[in-house]
């Protein structure tokens, strides 16, 4: 017998192997895909929240109390209160603080005649606000940052998008208090972003198909630390920061 | 009796086709591994991007609150929630007043001081995080634990 060929059956038979082999292949390669695809994405975002975690920490730690005559005496609380300006709802919140300008020295921007308070005119006024993603349909806010130099003239101001996939942003104070009664103030941030598995799909709600990255962050303001320190502001060493009471 | 020759064999056996068929598809495992691999290392980034906020919550207050306060520390003051010397759950039993990601919880920490040696009054503070065994985190995290280590030091006199 002169066996050159194959028969129809061994063709079948390879067919469907081939079709077995083919499809967990292609099964594989999806997945493949799909998980390179949302490693991908995470890793975008989280860089992301890398970022605007650091631009905040380093807005926050510079926060200070934009009132020049702060009375000594003055409690944590109220030096706390005017330093962050909190308005809107959730999600659309503000919020608002002076900081004294990272590139310069904390003593030049404070008075010899101050008692606690920095010169207005020599801080920023910064502003973080959550707004509307263009998408109606989208959960999806965009993080502005505004910075108002030198006393929040209005004119110079510089506004900065940071994202287009924030879910969440707080600012919030909160008081460390320890077992024998003393307290500290921080800012306490919470940020979530979130991104969706298939291209072009929008985020509606949190569910299946999404990506969310979430971070925190405990930031103390060197005003706070200094103001907890002394009330009337003595210096400082660690934090390079001195005040009226030390001169 | 004579033996006719066979003729020469000029396709593929069965058996050929089906080693051929697993070969390739034995080439394409590394492909899908390393196409995983990229999942997997971005949720190994993320927590351990946590691990460190975890780590470095407690340098934040310490540092804040200053060397005196810390020197004294789990003596005469403490705070809920930062036990010295132990691993402890964060944000278990005491949450206290700061908002963590929800991922916290698989989590544990340990805050260790130690005095430094030498003439300048100082103490060392470092923080370990690691994963809880057997959670999420534990699978994703290729590190065992997260180190955050600073010093604190006396005012200059």
């Amino acid at each position: 017998m002169n066996r050159n060929g194959v028969t129809l059956l061994e063709i079948l038979l390879v067919a469907l192997l081939l079709g077995i082999v083919s499809s967990t292949v292609w099964r594989l390669f999806h997945f493949g895909t799909l998980s390179s695809r949302e490693g991908i994405r995470r890793a975008e975002r989280t860089l992301e929240g890398q970022r605007i975690m650091k631009q905040l920490r380093a807005d926050l730690t510079h926060a200070c109390s934009p009132v020049a005559s702060v009375s000594p005496d003055l409690g944590s609380a109220e030096w706390l209160e005017g330093t962050m300006e909190q308005s809107g709802s959730p999600a659309w919140l503000h919020f608002t603080f002076h900081a004294f300008p990272g590139k310069g020295s904390p003593e030049s921007v404070i008075g010899p005649e101050l008692t606690g308070g920095f010169q207005d005119s020599s801080l920023d006024r910064i502003t973080y606000s959550l707004e509307r993603a263009s998408n109606q349909g989208s959960s999806l806010y965009k993080l502005v940052r505004r910075v108002c130099p030198g006393g929040g003239d209005e004119s110079r101001e510089i506004r900065q998008e940071l994202s287009s996939h924030v879910i969440l942003c707080v600012i919030r104070p909160v008081r460390i208090t320890d077992t024998s009664g003393r307290a500290q103030w921080f800012f306490n941030v919470s940020l979530a972003l979130a991104d969706s598995l298939e291209p072009g799909k929008e985020i509606s709600e949190r569910g299946a198909g999404q990506i969310i990255v979430e971070m925190y962050d405990l930031v103390c303001p060197v005003a706070f630390a200094a103001r907890w320190n002394d009330l009337r502001l003595v210096p400082n060493w660690y934090l390079r920061f001195a005040g009226p009471a030390g001169r | 009796m004579t033996r006719r020759p066979r003729p020469p064999r000029t396709g593929y056996s069965f058996v050929e086709v089906v080693l051929a068929l697993l070969i390739v598809s034995l080439l394409f495992l590394p492909l899908f591994t390393q196409l995983s691999q990229n999942r997997r290392s971005s949720l190994d980034s993320a927590a351990e991007l946590l691990a460190h906020s975890l780590a470095e919550e407690p340098i934040e207050i310490f540092r804040a609150f200053g060397y005196r306060w810390a020197s004294t520390y789990g003596k005469t003051h403490s705070i809920p929630g930062y036990p010295l010397g132990v691993w402890h759950e964060i944000a278990g039993a005491e949450p206290g007043p700061i908002d963590r990601p929800s991922d916290s919880v698989d989590f544990w920490r340990i805050i260790t001081l130690q005095p430094l040696s030498g003439q300048c009054p100082g103490l060392r503070m470092r923080v370990k995080v690691t994963p809880r065994g057997g959670s999420r985190l534990d699978r994703w995290l290729s590190q065992d634990e997260i180190v955050a280590e600073t010093v604190l030091f006396e005012k200059p006199r």
